[in-house]
């Protein structure tokens, strides 16, 4: 069962001076609980394409349906509602806010959901910290963490509101081999262990090769 | 909290910025609040003049001539106590009516011998000291009996010139000489702060004949004199009630001057305690709108400030950009944003609004009457000496003031900006800059 599916995509940039067709033609599907990486030159519209699957942006033309969902029909606080409830987000420089410590960087998407209390919010955020070893950071700002702290934090985040799926864009394009490594484990666990679905932009083969699936991109096309 | 956070964590980062905010946040409050006060001292109820709301006043009469050759003859001034009760004498729904001295005048005062002191004086009757509260260290007030005493009639003084005067309060009974005529203390009053116009002196005399008689120099004139009446209204009064009957005591005064070869204006008296400071002298004497003048000065003091508030705020949200558009991809509504913003930059507007709100007061209590001097031509002589107290500013209205200027500065300045970066495409933002 599709639980992605990209029809005809297409996305324009228009700035002043060019037009970028970063996205040309890309008919995609993508099964639930599959684990599926993304890869490509640089400038060949990965993160554009991950952009429009996770409904942060919209397609030039063609149509765009996630679990069954004609994104196009919705408003504003519908698609706000629809990321927060289906989808966690992984970038490569983690994103994290730094005014906010550990555990309330994770419990953002909790404080957008409708109907969760604080309890049940902060019982939900030491499950996950604890699941992913982050315990003893709680109270520590993301700037007194290291890199591949950091992304466990992000990647903490992206899970706590129990998304059916899960986009990274170069989760470890920031991190050394080991850290890497470890985060690439941890996104193993959520698709085996909890079934999750996840697409993951990735320059590296040997990540890669460990995925269910490759689709490669060139210049805006699909080329496998 | 959060919030309250936020603004901490600014501080820190974005030292120059969140200060910047805050200053300009202070200096706005503080302009609202000092025009607040000084348009307020007019109104506030302190001893002596606790009935101010209630107190109106009328100050002149303009009078034309109609007679043959006498066309463009006119004159204006105080009223003589003839035309004051024929204007305003047993008017329904006044409580009390006073007359006084239409201006306050310098006067000399000798005791024993001694050179003699130079003193403010007004002349008021035996109902001045009714409609205000005046605290009598020693002895009383006059009456109006007393007032057309000619022999020797009485006087009440200030604590300050008491002393002055005699180097003791407990001067009852004691005489002092004014213009070659002796008087006799009845009382010595609580000194009145001279931001009190209508009650401030320091030698309070008799209002005698001599003040309330007319002009001779021409029969029309005969209704202007030096006399001001002060009205204290009936709870619950309705002033534009009192001002239809005044207009029509008008009607009927224009018909005896009609006879006397003259007439004359409603000028739309009486006045409140607001507008009584403010009148001119001029012919046709317009109450000009005070509240909308006043609210676009607010204005001003606010939206221009604003402005330059509204940039910063949009600096500091440069920085936060991929903040907002992380909360976004996580299910933020951009009414959840704008809300956010509105509420963190309401923390700062509230640090700069409590800054301003204590400068106003130190400058008002310490450095307030070289500026009333300026500002104020009317009355230069008691505007100099004049620094109000604690309690004439203290006054929930002036709280209520600032917090609704931050509310308002606060929604000015963030409002654009804040909803600007919500609307931003989330993936555009998220990718503006590396936090
Ligand atoms: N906001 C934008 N405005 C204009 N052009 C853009 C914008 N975002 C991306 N592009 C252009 O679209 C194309 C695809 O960009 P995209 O970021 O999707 O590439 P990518 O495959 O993720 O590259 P990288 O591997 O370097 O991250 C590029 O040519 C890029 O310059
Ligand atoms: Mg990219």
């Amino acid at each position: 069962m599709e639980i992605i599916k990209l029809k005809d995509v297409n996305k324009v940039y228009r700035t002043k001076e060019i037009e970028t067709l970063a996205l040309e033609n890309v008919n995609l599907d993508i099964k639930e609980g599959e684990f599926v990486s993304i890869m490509g030159p640089s400038g060949c519209g990965k993160s554009t394409l991950l952009n429009i699957i996770g409904l942060l942006d919209t397609p030039t033309s063609g149509t765009v349906k996630i679990m069954d969902k004609m994104t196009a029909d919705m408003n504003d606080s519908q698609l706000s509602a629809f990321r927060n409830a289906n989808i966690g987000f992984v970038f490569q420089s983690f994103h994290l806010i730094p005014s906010l410590n550990v555990s309330e960087n994770v419990a953002l998407p909790l404080v957008y959901r409708h109907g969760v209390s604080a309890s049940e919010r902060h019982k939900l955020v030491d499950d996950v910290l604890r699941r992913l070893g982050l315990s003893h950071r709680m109270r520590h700002l993301p700037g007194q963490l290291s890199g591949g702290q950091c992304q466990r934090v992000a990647i903490a985040r992206a899970i706590v509101g129990d998304p059916k799926i899960v986009l990274a864009d170069e989760p470890t394009g920031n991190l050394d081999s080991k850290m890497g490594q470890e985060v690439m484990d941890i996104l193993h666990k959520l698709n085996k262990e909890d079934g999750r679905t996840i697409v993951m932009v990735t320059h590296n083969e040997a990540q890669a090769r460990m995925t269910d699936r490759i689709i490669r991109f060139f210049d805006g096309r699909q080329v496998e | 909290m959060n919030y309250i956070r936020q603004l901490f964590y600014d501080m820190r980062h974005q030292k120059m910025m969140t200060w910047v905010s805050i200053g300009g946040t202070a200096v706005s409050i503080f302009l609202v609040l000092v025009f607040f006060m000084y348009n307020s001292l007019p109104t506030v109820e302190v001893a002596p003049e606790t009935h101010r709301q209630r107190i109106y006043g009328a100050m002149k009469l303009y009078v034309e001539l109609t007679g043959e050759g006498k066309e463009g003859w006119n004159a204006s001034g105080g009223l003589s106590y003839d035309a004051a009760q024929k204007l305003y004498g047993d008017l329904d729904g006044v409580e009390a009516i006073s007359y006084v001295s239409s201006g306050s005048g310098s006067i000399n005062v000798i005791v024993d011998g001694k050179p003699p002191v130079s003193s403010i004086a007004i002349g008021v009757d035996g109902n001045f000291w009714k409609i205000y509260n005046f605290n009598f260290i020693t002895g009383r007030p006059f009456t109006e009996e007393e007032c057309l005493n000619t022999t020797r009639p009485p006087i009440v003084l200030s604590e300050k010139m008491a002393r002055h005067l005699f180097g003791i309060i407990d001067v009852v009974d004691r005489e002092v000489n004014i213009g070659g005529r002796p008087y006799v203390v009845v009382g010595v009053v609580e000194d009145v702060n001279p931001i009190l116009r209508n009650t401030w002196a320091d030698v309070y005399m008799p209002l005698g004949e001599e003040w309330r008689k007319g002009w001779d120099n021409q029969p029309a004139y005969v209704f202007l004199g030096s006399l001001k009446v002060l009205l204290l209204y009936a709870e619950g009064t309705d002033p534009e009630n009192i001002k239809a009957q005044v207009r029509s005591r008008y009607a009927t005064l224009n018909s005896e001057l009609e006879k006397l070869g003259g007439k004359t204006q409603y000028d739309n008296s009486p006045y409140d305690a607001e507008t009584m400071g403010k009148n001119s002298w001029s012919k046709s004497p317009t109450v000009t709108n005070i509240a909308a003048k006043r609210w676009l000065v607010y204005a001003l003091l606010l939206l221009l400030p604003a402005i330059n508030l509204s940039s910063m705020m949009r600096g500091r949200l440069q920085h936060r950009i991929s903040e907002i558009g992380v909360r976004r991809a996580y299910g933020a509504r951009r009414r959840d944003i704008v809300g956010q913003l509105l509420g963190e930059n309401f923390v700062v507007t509230i640090v700069g609004g409590c800054i301003g709100l204590i400068l106003s007061y130190v400058f008002m209590l310490f450095f307030s009457s070289a500026f009333f001097s300026m500002v104020d031509r009317w009355s230069s002589l008691a505007a100099k000496m004049a620094t109000p107290t604690f309690s004439m500013l203290f006054s929930w209205q002036a709280f209520a003031i600032a917090l609704g200027a931050c509310f308002v500065l606060n929604v000015l300045t963030a409002s654009v900006p804040a909803w600007r970066a919500s609307s931003l495409q989330p993936a555009l933002a998220i990718s503006k800059n590396k936090s």
